[in-house]
């Protein structure tokens, strides 16, 4: 998760001009949409897949509308045994009827749920793959930027949160629109008193809802927050619990995890109070309009004002008036959750022409879409060739800097690495070593300057033709969840067995990985083994081998080396620079002793070149790095 | 499960208001339909004088108004339950980490693990909320409006019982037969997701440069797919469940008509009464309507459960005894003929090593000769299968973990860092140090230049285990928090590996400068600075190979010398 050398993204190192805002901490966030554009987006959506959501409202407003005849044949059949004193033979005929409607009710308001399912099945798994696509296509400095916890609750539980919203109150909505309104006419028809309390109360039912809605929709929104956080300060806790005990502070920590899980229980219950008072507003609503038709009739009934069925039948519908809104009202709450994990998603979604931009640019910054397009012919030219020891890589005068920093990390950097041999990057911690390495694999883009391959310009950043030419070896490489060979192949899927093992060895791998209990096979990651900081570093190596890089960027491992083990490295090194060009990150001075050329950064700038013996002599930068300068300058005394 | 169900016995009274409440808002919606239909079943018949209606018009107001009312403060009452339980349950998750770590958390992946603490709790949220209190509230209404239906007719009072029986118990155990399987199936493809994603994020440096990013999309895509099929199959059960729940409901005051009818006919029950049945029936499979989705969630819930558990009953590497002894003022530590070995074979085996306040030692060793595991044994992180690990002479089983480890001031070897400020970070060793001496531990860790210069200062907020700091800054980071401990032992493991030379000789100088009041242990691979060590114990493949003093094993051939001759073609050593 670090940048290649454990460099820092936006390190703080020297000028206090940089802004507050932008020290280490978070990178700032997407900014979030909102809910309206969030509703807006879903609606787009879902109607670009139509299917399955329509069929959802028409089974579930049929379902609604049937209440109408099961309302009237339930009223003819207890008029005829209530008042007319009618026997079960007798009405053998209705009652068949009222069992007919009543089971096609059930089949309706089923096939409604099902569709609901299915059109939120195929909302969520569009959403999922834009996500990854976006997430994974992006250059990894943008992960890198964000706290990996909560990407992945975003990522996979704010989809998931999506998924009701689509199932249920999407339908429902349109089930609110057309099933009231055909009840309530209905109802005008046989009794216009209770068809006008109907009419006049239904209206005031949405009112109520947007009312509270709106205002619980902002409070749904910590919530989500809330949630996030919980996350990552899970994340945190689990891998520092060495830490804390060493520390005592497991306590504390836990008083820490409590106060988040607390805020959390807070806030959902904050918006359940509201999300909750609009269900009250609405059941009570539902509740008063029902008594009151109830009342109405009941009283006019008792006069003769009114026949009995019509009486029956309208009290008998004027629940079945209210129960779209109410179940409404039930998934609102689902509603306003799956709105607010929306609104965090698309934050990371481009819309649609930055969309178009995206899939092309595989999401580099502005500025190397503009020296790309400069440079069109650039492209195919890095294809075809394909040199025998490595290209000839040079840098001019590169200017770059790490998104929303100030400070440039490199300041007119000017170098080459020579194909077939070992370049050496040195330089104190936060000189910008890592930040010509990323450079070159792409995670850093050039703002100004360019660079080239035996002559012909590349964007590094752009170009997915030049990263197949190259290989990247982190200090501290992940183990991916699988096997050893796995982790292998991953820089090359279609390499045999045989080709995996010679790279192995090449690698100086091959013996350790034997070693382990099950050798090639020998699940890695989190899960299965872990692996020492050198034998990492080596597997790192091997899949430089397998590729056959051209190009190897090479972040020298600083620590954690053996005797054995660091000889092993230095032999796969120096074979690693006999068949490609080779940018090595260094640490060792036997590295720089058998380096072509070494390169002297500091502040982001080439202090020095040229190889260990003239460097040494002429006593500079890279003498007093080395400690072996006539003097060493006294540090910088402590503020 | 049983401890869900624990944690829900804890709150009896919210458990019993919240079961409470719920039977009392359907008995309210029973009610309302019953004297609505008796209302109008009575003025059908036009009553001499209205007020023979008034009661039931009194009748049909509260229970209205009751059903409303009664239903809010339901929800928020079982909402705050689940709530609570969620949140004592998480805490039950991370006690139990807690002492499992580092050394008996392995084979788990750290994002699946989180996945447990965070999903699977939240995950559990159904028993209580949509399994628990709802079965206990179905029961009563089924008691009571069964009961009122007898009272009027018992062949209704029968067929509305079988019903009722068939929507909240049959139906629910036949979906949760078929949920459950379909439950863990999803929990599974769940986690594999989890553990890709996890991985596609974390290794998103490697991924874009092998060009294998759009295959961990893939692979995404291909689990999201196999989701979806679940999802789908998933919403064929919602949707028989639906139909069901809709017939048994819409079917039962038909049932308990034709039930009732003969009585009615043969002049058993008064014709009226037929109207309210029919009614009030309908209104009481509010109830059991909630059972079927609940059950139905039980898979996923009990799987949930089953994973927890699993972490709850994970026995901890060691434990504190129950009497424990007081720390001595003697802060030697020692270690006696010690043996330790993980899975595959010992790691340590005959061990003797003491330091004591005032001594500096090194243990020195190539990678994977045991170094970090001593230094874990002298923490108490595992106890050691033969020999005895002792501070001040006592047997550290003897002591409380935390005060052992009061006496040690420990940079481990994966520094953990926090996303808080440097101050909070520093103050973690010490929660009362004051700032100077904040800036005198990181001016001994080479660190206060730096800090100095960012804008925030002490106030800077570290990113994500500290990955906005470069790796020496965030080793002296680590550095500068074990030297704010007041301890009297400092134990370092590998504290300089990444840093460059100038800064790692000025910091060892400075930590390995004789003082009587600290006791200094270096654990390394890097032979800097050993020469003002008072002994070296070189340790080779779990047992010593060597001790003596820089100048003596330097002088005579072994493994010491070895690494001496090797490391001298280091550009930073």
């Amino acid at each position: 998760m670090t940048s290649a050398t454990g460099e820092p993204v936006g390190e703080p190192v020297g000028e206090p001009a940089t802004p507050p805002g932008t020290a280490p901490s978070e990178a700032p966030r997407p900014a979030t949409v909102s809910p309206g554009a969030a509703r807006r987006a879903l609606l787009t959506r879902v109607r670009r897949r139509p299917a399955w959501p329509l069929a959802a409202a028409a089974a579930l407003a049929a379902g609604g509308l049937l209440a109408i005849p099961q309302a009237t044949v339930l009223a003819r059949v207890l008029d005829g045994a209530f008042l007319h004193g009618r026997t079960l033979q007798t009405m053998a005929g209705a009652l068949a009827a009222l069992l007919l409607v009543v089971t096609l009710r059930a089949l309706s308001e089923g096939a409604g749920v099902y569709a609901g399912g299915r059109a939120a099945g195929v909302v969520t798994r569009e959403l999922r793959a834009e996500l990854g696509e976006r997430l994974l296509g992006r250059e990894p400095s943008y992960l890198e930027a964000r706290r990996t916890g909560r990407l992945g609750t975003e990522a996979i539980e704010g989809v998931d949160r999506v998924g009701p919203v689509v199932a249920r109150f999407v339908p429902q909505a349109a089930v609110c629109a057309v099933v009231p309104a055909g009840i309530a006419l209905y109802a005008l028809w046989l009794d216009p008193l209770s068809g006008i309390i109907l009419l006049v109360t239904g209206p005031l039912i949405p009112l109520f809802l947007w009312l509270l809605g709106s205002l619980a929709e902002e409070r749904a929104q910590r919530q989500w927050r809330a949630l996030g956080l919980l996350s990552a300060q899970a994340l945190d806790a689990l891998q520092a619990l060495e830490t804390l005990r060493l520390f005592g502070r497991e306590r504390e920590h836990e008083t820490a995890l409590d106060r988040v899980g607390e805020r959390y229980r807070r806030a959902t219950l904050d918006v359940l109070r509201v999300a909750f008072l609009s269900g009250f507003a609405l059941e009570l609503l539902a509740m008063l309009g029902t008594a009151m038709v109830a009342v109405s009739v009941g009283l006019r009934l008792a006069t003769g004002g009114i026949a009995f069925p019509v009486a029956l039948t309208t009290l008998l519908l004027a629940p079945e008036f209210y129960l779209p809104f109410r179940r409404l009202g039930a998934h609102h709450h689902a509603g306003m959750e799956g709105v607010a994990a929306l609104r965090e998603l698309l934050a990371h979604l481009p819309s649609r022409p930055e969309a178009a931009a995206a899939a092309q640019s595989w999401g580099v910054p502005p500025a190397s879409r503009v020296e790309a397009a400069a440079a069109p012919a650039a492209q195919p030219a890095t294809l075809a060739a394909r040199s025998p020891r490595g290209p000839r890589v040079s840098l001019h005068d590169v200017w770059a800097r790490y998104p929303g920093q100030d400070r440039p990390a490199l300041r007119g950097v000017s170098l080459e690495l020579a194909p077939g041999a070992l370049t050496a990057l040195v330089g104190h911690s936060g000189a910008g070593k890592s930040s010509v390495a990323r450079l070159l694999v792409g995670t850093l883009d050039a703002e100004r300057g360019s660079i080239l391959a035996d002559g012909v310009p590349v964007v590094p950043a752009r170009s997915e033709a030049w990263r197949a030419r190259l290989a990247l070896v982190p200090q501290q490489p992940h183990l991916f969840a699988g096997s050893v060979l796995a982790n292998l192949r991953l820089a090359r899927p279609a390499a045999t067995m045989a080709e995996v093992v010679a790279a192995a060895r090449l690698a100086e791998a091959d013996a350790f990985i034997e070693r382990l209990p099950g050798g090639y096979a020998t699940p890695l990651g989190e899960d299965g083994m872990d692996l020492s900081g050198g034998e990492r570093h080596r597997l790192a190596i091997a899949r430089a081998f397998l590729r056959g890089a051209e190009l190897v960027v090479l972040d020298e491992i600083s620590a954690y080396l053996d005797a054995a083990t660091e000889a092993a490295v230095t032999r796969a090194v120096t074979r690693l620079a006999q068949r490609s060009t080779l940018l090595v990150v260094a640490h060792r001075l036997e590295t720089v002793r058998r380096a072509r050329h070494i390169v002297v950064l500091d502040e982001g700038a080439v202090v020095e070149q040229g190889d260990h013996d003239g460097l040494l002599a002429r006593g500079g930068a890279y003498a007093r790095l080395l400690g072996r300068a006539p003097q060493a300058p006294s540090p910088a005394e402590v503020p | 499960m049983r401890t869900v169900m624990g944690l829900l016995a804890a709150h009896p009274a919210r458990l019993g208001a919240a079961v409470g409440l719920a039977a009392a808002m359907v008995l309210a919606g029973v009610g309302l339909l019953a004297t609505s239909g008796y209302l109008i079943a009575r003025a059908a018949q036009h009553p001499d004088t209205v007020l023979a209606l008034m009661v039931a018009v009194t009748g049909v107001r509260f229970f209205g108004l009751a059903r409303a009312a009664l239903r809010y403060v339901e929800r928020l009452v079982s909402h705050d339950l689940t709530l609570r339980v969620l949140q004592r349950l998480r805490r039950l998750v991370y006690a139990s980490l807690l002492p499992l770590a580092p050394l008996g958390l392995g084979g788990d992946r750290s994002a699946d693990l989180m996945g447990r603490l965070v999903e699977d709790v939240d995950e559990l949220q159904t028993v209580g909320l949509r399994m628990l209190a709802p079965v206990l509230a179905a029961v009563i209404v089924m008691v009571v409006s069964v009961g009122l239906v007898a009272w009027l007719d018992v062949p209704a009072a029968i067929t509305t019982l079988v019903l009722l029986l068939v929507a909240g118990v049959a139906l629910p155990l036949t979906l949760r037969g078929l949920g459950g399987t379909l439950g863990r199936r999803e929990a599974r493809l769940r986690a594999t997701r989890r553990i890709v994603l996890h991985d596609a994020i974390q290794g998103a440096q490697e991924l874009w440069v092998f060009g294998r990013g759009a295959a961990f999309r893939r692979r995404l895509d291909g689990l999201d797919a196999a989701l979806a099929r679940l999802g789908a199959v998933q919403a064929k059960l919602d949707g028989a469940r639906e139909s069901a729940t809709v017939f048994l409901t819409l079917a039962a005051p038909w049932a308990a008509l034709v039930a009732a009818l003969p009585q009615a006919s043969a002049g058993g029950l008064e014709p009226l009464l037929l109207v309210p049945l029919t009614l009030g029936v309908a209104g009481a499979f509010e109830a059991v309507q909630p059972l079927a989705e609940g059950l139905q969630r039980w898979g996923r819930a009990s799987r949930a459960g089953e994973r927890l558990e699993q972490v709850l009953r994970r026995e901890p590497p060691v434990a504190d005894p129950p009497r424990p002894r007081a720390v001595p003022h003697d802060a030697t530590l020692a270690l006696r003929g010690v043996r330790f070995g993980y899975r595959h074979g010992p790691v340590l085996d005959g061990i003797d090593l003491t330091l004591a306040v005032g001594e500096r030692r090194a243990v020195v060793g190539p990678s994977g000769s045991g170094k970090t595991t001593l230094l874990r044994l002298l923490a108490r992180f595992a106890d050691p299968e033969t020999g005895t690990v002792s501070l001040g002479g006592r047997d550290v089983r003897t002591l409380r973990q935390q005060d052992l480890r009061a006496q040690l001031a420990v940079v481990p070897q994966r520094v953990a860092l926090f996303h808080a400020s440097v101050r909070a970070n520093l103050r973690m060793a010490d929660p009362g140090a004051e700032d100077a001496r904040l800036w005198r531990a990181l001016q001994d860790a080479e660190l206060a230049e730096a800090v100095a210069s960012w804008p925030a200062g002490l106030d800077t907020l570290i990113g994500e285990f500290g990955n906005r700091l470069s790796g020496g800054e965030r080793q002296r980071l680590a550095l500068a928090r074990a030297l704010v401990k007041p301890a009297p032992l400092l134990l370092l493991d590998e504290p300089t590996a990444h840093l460059d030379a100038d800064n790692e000789r000025r910091i060892l100088d400075r930590l390995l400068e004789a003082r009587p009041d600290r006791g200094v242990l270096l654990v390394t691979h890097r032979l800097v600075g050993l020469a003002a060590v008072d002994e070296i114990v070189v340790l080779d493949a779990g047992r010593i190979a060597q001790r003596g003093s820089h100048a003596e094993l330097a002088a005579a051939p072994g493994t010491y010398r070895g690494m001496l001759l090797a490391q001298q073609g280091r550009l930073d050593g």
